[in-house]
């Protein structure tokens, strides 16, 4: 075993042989003199900022190495081309004007900063807000969700919780542990330890398997799926059925009032339960209104290579630049004795950030800690 | 009396004029591709590295590269400057999907047989020897053993990003990140060590 002292000068000798690595290798360090020219030849006004919001791949597919080499291959990168008095008075002059804008900007986002700290959260459209006298608010309806088109494959067919389950799932979260099969109380506290639960935005659902294989491991990406569509067309008490509880807890806690009655709770629950979970206020989930109705077509795709240990999850619609790829590792070796024939936890969370990106973590762990 | 500090001075460390010259010149660059060259030129090299590590070849390296460069501009819109990240976390951020996508179409299984690295001697020092000639291949070779997250995140230190933003990147915790990130160097100098040696 090697001290941690060890590790460390081993990381730095790594990071340095690799940055020697580059300086020595042909062509280790540096990209052809002409790329820049090739990639601006790609470049349009119209694929940036004020493009089509779905470039298609061809827009950025990679190229081709005939067409590396080309005509402008030897044109001179742009370095030069930024060096001329003439770019430089322009520059500088740009840059005054840019920070006299930051500077504005700043003043202005202190300033509204202050009067808006009551608030705290910024609201998309199409959520709901709670006032501090526990009226919920609409805000603007923004995309109805009986406006946006679901195929059949969208479908949530999850059994949906009950008002009492939800109930006492705020309640007790750990009433709503066993409720999935959980039951050990130091496992969770365990697995928290390692990953940092619960996340305020993240969502986790433990499918709980006796044996690791390859089925299982689809089944975990099934429910992550089904998860997905939940989230698109189920209702909350759906949407909550696939929630870790203490974060359903987190979930309606927070859209509550500080000081609160079980009454409000179960009113809270009753109104919103029911009804399109993207129509409520989603706080766990602010960026839902966000989505642009294609990305409703995202999609996971498990990629399961069991002889090397790995799953890959994918979320994305398939062949679109809009894809993002994220992966997880579910070890598939030595499961046997380590868990010593305690059940096996596929835990997925996806998260769903404020650009819109996608995240899914995807971990194993046990009904007991190892060792 | 209430004086009120005048605002015209703006007092900015280095880090902070950096980071409000880089914003400019991504605002700049959301409309004129031209001025996008300024964000390449700064960090063409170390993406170039990381893509060349993921594909070994100049070519496809330099191929990769544009990509990650093209995908950035026409994604600029999707950046928004966030107080505990970076342009360049976010650019990685890019560069690693494009890099992932390349990964997998390009999976190969890589069984660390003996035969495959050579180690070029177990006399005392054996790491300072393998590293001092440690070539692209055994570096490619040893980066395609680590898991996607794991690699990514030697990727981003090799490629200069900070902890904080490797975290940001990567959607990690701070400790959940060194924590991963002890596991990734460990495994390669696992991988690394002479058969029957340690590093």
């Amino acid at each position: 075993m090697s001290s941690p002292h060890a590790d460390d000068v081993f990381t730095i000798r790594f990071d340095d042989a690799v940055e020697s690595m580059h300086q020595h290798s042909y062509r280790g360090s540096k990209p052809t003199a002409g790329l820049w020219n090739d990639i601006r030849s790609q470049m349009h006004p119209e694929n940036g900022a004020t493009a089509a919001p779905n470039p298609t791949p061809e827009h950025v597919a990679p190229r081709r190495r005939s067409s590396m080499i080309s005509p402008q291959a030897n044109v001179a990168g742009p370095r030069s081309g930024f060096r001329t008095p003439r770019r430089n008075a322009s520059a500088w002059i740009t840059l005054a004007l840019v920070v006299m804008l930051v500077a504005s900007g700043l003043y202005l986002n202190h300033a509204l900063q202050r009067d808006t700290s009551d608030q705290q959260i910024a609201w998309a459209p199409g959520t709901t807000i709670s006032n501090p006298n526990d009226e919920i608010m609409v805000a603007s309806p923004g995309a109805s969700p009986s406006a946006i088109e679901y195929g059949p494959e969208f479908a949530c067919t999850v059994e949906p919780l009950t008002a009492d389950e939800v109930f006492e799932t705020v309640l007790n979260p750990d009433n709503g542990m066993r409720r999935l099969g959980w039951e050990s109380t130091s496992s969770r506290k365990y697995a928290e330890s390692l990953h940092a639960w619960p996340h305020p935005l993240e969502k986790t659902r433990m499918v709980p398997v006796t044996a690791v294989e390859a089925t299982t491991i689809q089944e975990a990406v099934d429910t992550a799926d089904m998860f997905w569509n939940c989230l698109m067309t189920g209702t909350a008490y759906q949407v909550w059925a696939l929630t870790y509880p203490e974060l359903i807890q987190a979930e309606i806690i927070t859209n509550l009032p500080v000081v609160r009655t079980e009454d409000d709770i179960r009113a809270y629950i009753e109104k919103w339960g029911p009804q399109y979970y993207r129509a409520g206020p989603a706080r766990i989930w602010p960026d839902l209104s966000n989505l642009e109705p294609a990305t409703i077509a995202l999609r996971f795709e498990g990629v399961i290579v069991p002889s090397e240990g790995v799953s890959e999850i994918l979320v994305g619609l398939n062949n679109s630049e809009k894809r993002e790829v994220f992966e997880t590792i579910i070890p598939l070796s030595n499961v046997t004795s380590v868990t010593d024939g305690q059940p096996i936890y596929v835990e997925i969370s996806l998260t769903i950030h404020p650009n819109g990106s996608w995240t899914v973590i995807g971990n194993e762990w046990y009904g007991a800690p190892p060792g | 009396m209430h004086v009120t500090k005048p605002h015209h001075q703006l007092q900015m460390s280095e880090p902070e004029l950096r980071i409000v010259d880089e914003e400019m010149l991504i605002e700049h660059a959301r409309h004129d591709p031209d001025a996008f060259a300024v964000i390449y030129e700064r960090y063409a090299d170390p993406v170039y590295r990381m893509c060349l590590r993921a594909a070994g070849d100049p070519d496809v390296a330099d191929d990769l590269t544009a990509t990650v460069f093209l995908k950035a501009f026409e994604r600029l819109d999707n950046y928004h400057p966030r107080p505990d990240s970076t342009f360049r976390a976010w650019l990685f951020a890019v560069a690693r999907n494009a890099l992932l996508d390349y990964w997998r179409r390009n999976r190969r299984v890589i069984s660390w047989g003996e035969e495959e690295i050579v180690i070029v001697d177990q006399a005392p020092g054996p790491e300072e020897i393998a590293l001092s000639r440690i070539s692209l291949a055994e570096v490619r070779t040893v980066l395609a053993t680590l898991n996607n997250r794991h690699r990514s995140i030697v990727e981003f230190r090799l490629s200069g990003l900070t902890t904080q933003e490797i975290a940001s990147a990567l959607d990690m915790s701070i400790p959940a990140l060194k924590s991963a990130q002890t596991r990734a160097y460990a495994s390669i100098r696992k991988h690394l060590a002479p058969k029957g040696a340690t590093l």
